[in-house]
Protein backbone atom coordinates (compact mmCIF):
# COMPACT_ATOMS: atom_id res chain seq x y z
CA UNK A 1 0.00 0.00 0.00
CA UNK A 2 1.36 3.54 -0.69
CA UNK A 3 1.71 6.06 1.17
CA UNK A 4 -0.65 8.30 -0.31
CA UNK A 5 -3.32 5.73 -0.74
CA UNK A 6 -2.73 4.83 2.99
CA UNK A 7 -3.13 8.53 3.97
CA UNK A 8 -6.51 8.80 1.65
CA UNK A 9 -7.80 5.15 3.62
CA UNK A 10 -7.10 7.35 6.82
CA UNK A 11 -8.40 10.28 5.81
CA UNK A 12 -12.09 8.31 4.80
CA UNK A 13 -11.66 6.56 8.01
CA UNK A 14 -11.68 9.83 10.45
CA UNK A 15 -14.29 11.45 8.54
CA UNK A 16 -16.59 8.58 8.80
CA UNK A 17 -15.48 7.86 12.48
CA UNK A 18 -15.82 11.67 13.10
CA UNK A 19 -19.74 11.56 11.70
CA UNK A 20 -20.57 8.05 12.96
CA UNK A 21 -19.67 10.03 16.75
CA UNK A 22 -21.81 12.64 15.56
CA UNK A 23 -24.47 10.66 15.11
CA UNK A 24 -24.38 9.09 17.60
CA UNK A 25 -23.66 11.53 20.31
CA UNK A 26 -26.62 14.02 18.60
CA UNK A 27 -29.19 10.71 18.65
CA UNK A 28 -28.28 9.67 22.04
CA UNK A 29 -28.04 13.26 24.24
CA UNK A 30 -30.72 15.08 22.04
CA UNK A 31 -34.36 13.82 21.15
CA UNK A 32 -33.66 14.84 17.31
CA UNK A 33 -37.11 14.01 16.76
CA UNK A 34 -39.17 15.40 18.92
CA UNK A 35 -41.67 12.87 20.15
CA UNK A 36 -45.16 12.99 18.99
CA UNK A 37 -46.83 13.54 22.49
CA UNK A 38 -50.27 12.86 21.85
CA UNK A 39 -51.94 15.41 24.37
CA UNK A 40 -55.33 14.30 26.32
CA UNK A 41 -57.96 14.48 23.94
CA UNK A 42 -60.82 17.11 24.48
CA UNK A 43 -63.79 14.78 24.53
CA UNK A 44 -66.66 14.32 26.42
CA UNK A 45 -65.10 13.64 29.41
CA UNK A 46 -61.52 14.35 31.56
CA UNK A 47 -60.07 11.92 33.00
CA UNK A 48 -57.00 11.56 35.55
CA UNK A 49 -54.85 8.40 35.38
CA UNK A 50 -52.27 7.21 37.66
CA UNK A 51 -49.50 4.73 36.77
CA UNK A 52 -48.21 2.76 39.57
CA UNK A 53 -49.98 5.61 41.54
CA UNK A 54 -48.04 8.38 39.58
CA UNK A 55 -49.85 10.89 37.30
CA UNK A 56 -49.17 10.31 33.38
CA UNK A 57 -49.96 14.10 32.72
CA UNK A 58 -46.42 14.74 33.53
CA UNK A 59 -44.80 12.10 31.84
CA UNK A 60 -46.07 12.72 27.82
CA UNK A 61 -41.64 12.81 26.80
CA UNK A 62 -39.25 10.39 26.12
CA UNK A 63 -37.27 12.19 28.43
CA UNK A 64 -39.85 12.71 31.09
CA UNK A 65 -40.20 8.55 31.00
CA UNK A 66 -41.83 7.06 34.03
CA UNK A 67 -39.31 4.31 35.06
CA UNK A 68 -40.92 0.86 36.10
CA UNK A 69 -40.15 -2.51 35.12
CA UNK A 70 -42.54 -5.49 34.23
CA UNK A 71 -41.20 -8.21 37.22
CA UNK A 72 -44.45 -8.07 38.79
CA UNK A 73 -48.47 -7.06 38.30
CA UNK A 74 -48.75 -2.62 38.11
CA UNK A 75 -52.20 -0.68 37.99
CA UNK A 76 -53.37 1.97 36.27
CA UNK A 77 -56.00 3.85 37.73
CA UNK A 78 -58.36 5.84 35.88
CA UNK A 79 -60.58 8.34 36.99
CA UNK A 80 -63.08 10.49 35.14
CA UNK A 81 -65.69 13.06 34.95
CA UNK A 82 -68.04 13.62 31.92
CA UNK A 83 -68.02 17.37 30.56
CA UNK A 84 -71.62 17.63 29.55
CA UNK A 85 -74.29 17.79 31.35
CA UNK A 86 -75.66 14.17 30.31
CA UNK A 87 -74.65 10.82 31.67
CA UNK A 88 -72.37 8.94 30.15
CA UNK A 89 -71.66 5.45 30.24
CA UNK A 90 -67.69 3.99 30.17
CA UNK A 91 -67.61 0.64 29.35
CA UNK A 92 -63.96 -0.19 28.85
CA UNK A 93 -60.30 1.16 29.70
CA UNK A 94 -57.61 -0.26 28.15
CA UNK A 95 -53.81 0.22 28.15
CA UNK A 96 -51.28 -0.61 24.62
CA UNK A 97 -47.77 -0.73 24.79
CA UNK A 98 -46.50 0.45 21.34
CA UNK A 99 -43.97 -0.45 19.31
CA UNK A 100 -42.92 0.80 15.81
CA UNK A 101 -46.18 2.56 16.32
CA UNK A 102 -47.91 -0.87 17.25
CA UNK A 103 -49.84 -2.22 19.91
CA UNK A 104 -47.32 -5.36 21.06
CA UNK A 105 -48.66 -5.09 24.75
CA UNK A 106 -52.91 -5.12 25.53
CA UNK A 107 -54.37 -5.04 28.56
CA UNK A 108 -58.11 -4.23 29.08
CA UNK A 109 -61.30 -4.64 31.34
CA UNK A 110 -64.93 -4.28 30.91
CA UNK A 111 -67.31 -2.47 33.04
CA UNK A 112 -70.21 -0.52 32.92
CA UNK A 113 -70.16 2.21 34.95
CA UNK A 114 -72.38 6.09 34.41
CA UNK A 115 -71.51 9.21 35.10
CA UNK A 116 -67.87 10.44 36.74
CA UNK A 117 -66.33 7.20 38.52
CA UNK A 118 -63.21 5.58 38.73
CA UNK A 119 -61.19 2.03 37.57
CA UNK A 120 -58.53 0.33 38.52
CA UNK A 121 -57.13 -1.71 35.83
CA UNK A 122 -54.45 -4.44 36.84
CA UNK A 123 -52.60 -5.72 34.37
CA UNK A 124 -49.12 -8.01 34.31
CA UNK A 125 -46.60 -8.31 31.28
CA UNK A 126 -43.90 -10.34 33.64
CA UNK A 127 -43.98 -13.28 31.22
CA UNK A 128 -42.41 -10.72 28.45
CA UNK A 129 -40.03 -9.22 31.37
CA UNK A 130 -37.31 -10.59 29.91
CA UNK A 131 -38.14 -9.05 26.64
CA UNK A 132 -39.47 -5.67 27.06
CA UNK A 133 -36.61 -3.29 27.77
CA UNK A 134 -36.31 0.69 27.12
CA UNK A 135 -38.31 3.59 26.30
CA UNK A 136 -41.80 2.53 24.88
CA UNK A 137 -45.37 4.71 24.31
CA UNK A 138 -48.18 3.57 26.37
CA UNK A 139 -51.84 4.42 25.34
CA UNK A 140 -54.73 4.34 27.98
CA UNK A 141 -57.90 4.49 26.84
CA UNK A 142 -61.33 4.82 27.94
CA UNK A 143 -64.08 3.72 25.77
CA UNK A 144 -68.19 3.41 25.09
CA UNK A 145 -68.61 -0.29 23.23
CA UNK A 146 -65.19 0.62 20.78
CA UNK A 147 -65.99 4.49 20.45
CA UNK A 148 -62.71 6.33 22.45
CA UNK A 149 -64.17 8.45 24.62
CA UNK A 150 -60.66 9.52 26.42
CA UNK A 151 -56.93 8.68 25.28
CA UNK A 152 -53.75 10.21 26.71
CA UNK A 153 -50.13 8.56 25.85
CA UNK A 154 -47.03 8.33 28.13
CA UNK A 155 -43.53 7.02 28.31
CA UNK A 156 -42.31 4.15 30.39
CA UNK A 157 -38.69 3.19 30.77
CA UNK A 158 -39.01 -0.30 31.70
CA UNK A 159 -35.72 -1.47 32.76
CA UNK A 160 -35.09 -5.40 33.05
CA UNK A 161 -32.88 -7.08 35.64
CA UNK A 162 -29.83 -5.57 35.88
CA UNK A 163 -30.33 -5.13 31.90
CA UNK A 164 -29.42 -8.50 31.26
CA UNK A 165 -32.24 -9.47 28.59
CA UNK A 166 -32.50 -11.98 26.18
CA UNK A 167 -32.61 -9.29 23.41
CA UNK A 168 -29.68 -7.79 25.09
CA UNK A 169 -27.79 -10.40 24.69
CA UNK A 170 -28.66 -11.45 21.33
CA UNK A 171 -27.61 -7.78 19.91
CA UNK A 172 -24.45 -7.80 21.89
CA UNK A 173 -23.60 -11.05 20.63
CA UNK A 174 -24.48 -10.00 16.79
CA UNK A 175 -22.03 -6.59 17.43
CA UNK A 176 -19.29 -8.92 18.49
CA UNK A 177 -19.91 -11.11 15.72
CA UNK A 178 -20.22 -8.52 12.86
CA UNK A 179 -16.99 -7.07 14.78
CA UNK A 180 -15.21 -10.08 14.13
CA UNK A 181 -16.43 -10.64 10.65
CA UNK A 182 -14.82 -7.91 9.85
CA UNK A 183 -11.86 -8.46 11.35
CA UNK A 184 -11.92 -11.58 9.79
CA UNK A 185 -11.73 -10.11 6.13
CA UNK A 186 -7.89 -9.02 7.22
CA UNK A 187 -6.98 -13.10 7.88
CA UNK A 188 -6.29 -14.73 4.74
CA UNK A 189 -4.62 -18.17 5.04
CA UNK A 190 -2.08 -19.39 2.58
CA UNK A 191 -3.27 -22.17 1.06
CA UNK A 192 -0.51 -25.05 1.48
CA UNK A 193 0.86 -26.59 -1.51
CA UNK A 194 1.13 -29.98 -2.00
CA UNK A 195 3.96 -31.69 -0.86
CA UNK A 196 5.61 -33.33 -3.99
CA UNK A 197 3.32 -31.15 -7.41
CA UNK A 198 4.16 -33.46 -10.45
CA UNK A 199 6.12 -30.91 -13.22
CA UNK A 200 3.81 -29.55 -15.59
CA UNK A 201 3.28 -31.59 -18.91
CA UNK A 202 4.39 -34.87 -16.67
CA UNK A 203 3.01 -38.18 -16.46
CA UNK A 204 -0.38 -37.35 -14.39
CA UNK A 205 -0.65 -34.71 -16.49
CA UNK A 206 -0.77 -36.80 -20.17
CA UNK A 207 -2.14 -39.86 -18.75
CA UNK A 208 -6.11 -39.26 -18.96
CA UNK A 209 -5.75 -38.00 -22.25
CA UNK A 210 -3.41 -40.88 -23.93
CA UNK A 211 -5.59 -43.84 -22.42
CA UNK A 212 -7.08 -45.75 -25.77
CA UNK A 213 -10.47 -46.29 -25.20
CA UNK A 214 -11.37 -50.43 -24.91
CA UNK A 215 -10.91 -52.32 -28.05
CA UNK A 216 -13.94 -53.69 -29.83
CA UNK A 217 -11.85 -55.86 -31.95
CA UNK A 218 -9.52 -58.80 -31.51
CA UNK A 219 -6.98 -58.15 -34.45
CA UNK A 220 -5.70 -55.21 -33.02
CA UNK A 221 -2.59 -55.06 -31.00
CA UNK A 222 -2.78 -54.78 -27.13
CA UNK A 223 -3.52 -51.75 -25.92
CA UNK A 224 -0.23 -51.48 -23.30
CA UNK A 225 1.15 -52.19 -27.03
CA UNK A 226 0.43 -49.47 -29.08
CA UNK A 227 0.81 -46.78 -26.58
CA UNK A 228 4.09 -46.47 -25.04
CA UNK A 229 4.23 -46.01 -20.92
CA UNK A 230 3.05 -42.35 -20.25
CA UNK A 231 6.33 -41.97 -18.35
CA UNK A 232 8.08 -42.44 -21.44
CA UNK A 233 5.63 -39.65 -23.64
CA UNK A 234 7.69 -36.84 -23.24
CA UNK A 235 10.70 -36.30 -20.71
CA UNK A 236 9.54 -34.48 -17.55
CA UNK A 237 9.45 -30.71 -18.35
CA UNK A 238 12.69 -28.84 -18.43
CA UNK A 239 14.63 -32.31 -18.44
CA UNK A 240 17.49 -32.86 -21.70
CA UNK B 1 -13.59 -4.67 -3.36
CA UNK B 2 -15.14 -7.55 -1.91
CA UNK B 3 -13.74 -6.90 1.25
CA UNK B 4 -15.52 -3.28 1.31
CA UNK B 5 -18.32 -5.02 0.21
CA UNK B 6 -18.45 -7.45 2.56
CA UNK B 7 -17.58 -5.10 5.28
CA UNK B 8 -20.29 -2.54 4.74
CA UNK B 9 -22.66 -5.87 5.31
CA UNK B 10 -21.69 -6.28 8.50
CA UNK B 11 -21.40 -2.68 9.37
CA UNK B 12 -25.03 -2.30 7.94
CA UNK B 13 -25.79 -5.10 10.66
CA UNK B 14 -23.95 -4.02 13.11
CA UNK B 15 -25.44 -0.95 12.84
CA UNK B 16 -29.39 -2.24 12.86
CA UNK B 17 -28.04 -4.21 16.47
CA UNK B 18 -26.35 -0.91 18.10
CA UNK B 19 -30.09 1.07 17.21
CA UNK B 20 -31.42 -1.44 18.98
CA UNK B 21 -29.22 -1.40 21.61
CA UNK B 22 -29.38 2.27 22.45
CA UNK B 23 -32.87 1.65 22.57
CA UNK B 24 -33.15 -0.74 25.02
CA UNK B 25 -30.91 1.23 27.48
CA UNK B 26 -34.04 4.05 26.77
CA UNK B 27 -32.11 6.68 24.93
CA UNK B 28 -34.13 6.15 21.82
CA UNK B 29 -37.83 6.24 21.09
CA UNK B 30 -38.68 3.14 18.49
CA UNK B 31 -42.55 2.95 19.74
CA UNK B 32 -44.12 6.00 18.87
CA UNK B 33 -43.99 5.58 15.52
CA UNK B 34 -42.19 3.47 12.53
CA UNK B 35 -41.07 6.32 10.56
CA UNK B 36 -38.87 7.81 13.74
CA UNK B 37 -37.94 4.63 14.44
CA UNK B 38 -36.65 4.10 10.56
CA UNK B 39 -35.26 7.46 10.21
CA UNK B 40 -32.58 6.16 13.24
CA UNK B 41 -31.51 2.82 12.23
CA UNK B 42 -31.06 4.22 8.66
CA UNK B 43 -28.44 6.48 10.33
CA UNK B 44 -27.06 3.75 12.11
CA UNK B 45 -26.95 1.42 9.29
CA UNK B 46 -25.12 4.34 6.71
CA UNK B 47 -22.91 5.60 9.42
CA UNK B 48 -21.61 1.99 10.58
CA UNK B 49 -22.14 0.72 6.76
CA UNK B 50 -19.32 2.78 5.77
CA UNK B 51 -17.20 2.47 8.26
CA UNK B 52 -16.87 -0.74 8.08
CA UNK B 53 -16.87 -0.82 4.76
CA UNK B 54 -13.68 1.17 4.56
CA UNK B 55 -12.43 -0.93 7.27
CA UNK B 56 -12.97 -4.30 5.78
CA UNK B 57 -11.22 -3.31 2.53
CA UNK B 58 -8.17 -1.86 4.04
CA UNK B 59 -7.95 -5.27 6.08
CA UNK B 60 -8.73 -6.89 2.97
CA UNK B 61 -6.34 -4.87 0.34
CA UNK B 62 -3.60 -5.52 2.97
CA UNK B 63 -4.23 -9.46 3.35
CA UNK B 64 -3.87 -9.87 -0.27
CA UNK B 65 -0.52 -8.33 -0.36
CA UNK B 66 0.76 -10.20 2.29
CA UNK B 67 -0.63 -13.60 0.06
CA UNK B 68 0.94 -12.21 -2.78
CA UNK B 69 4.35 -11.24 -1.19
CA UNK B 70 4.29 -15.26 0.56
CA UNK B 71 3.01 -16.73 -2.96
CA UNK B 72 5.88 -14.58 -4.59
CA UNK B 73 8.34 -16.22 -1.99
CA UNK B 74 7.04 -19.32 -2.23
CA UNK B 75 6.92 -20.18 -5.79
CA UNK B 76 8.74 -16.80 -7.69
CA UNK B 77 12.29 -18.48 -8.53
CA UNK B 78 12.59 -21.99 -10.35
CA UNK B 79 15.24 -24.50 -9.08
CA UNK B 80 18.65 -24.07 -10.16
CA UNK B 81 20.17 -26.09 -13.51
CA UNK B 82 16.91 -25.45 -15.60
Amino acid sequence: MTVARRSRTFGYLTVAVTLALLAFFVLATSPALPPPVRAASSGPLTATILFDGVNIANHGTVGSAIVTNFSGAFSTAFTWTPTGTGGLTVTQAEIQLLFFGTAIGTSSGAFLKLGPNSYTLSSDFTQNRYIYEGVYEIVATLSNNGTTLYSQSFFVWIQATDHLTIVNIVLILLLILEIYEVAALGRMKVPKQPAATPPSGGPAAIAPATTPPPSTGGGGPAPADSTPPAGDASPPSGGS
Amino acid sequence: MAGGASGAGSGAVFGIALALLIQQFGYLDFSSNLVNALVYIIIFVLVFAIIFGIIGRALRGRALKKLEASTASTSGSPPSGY
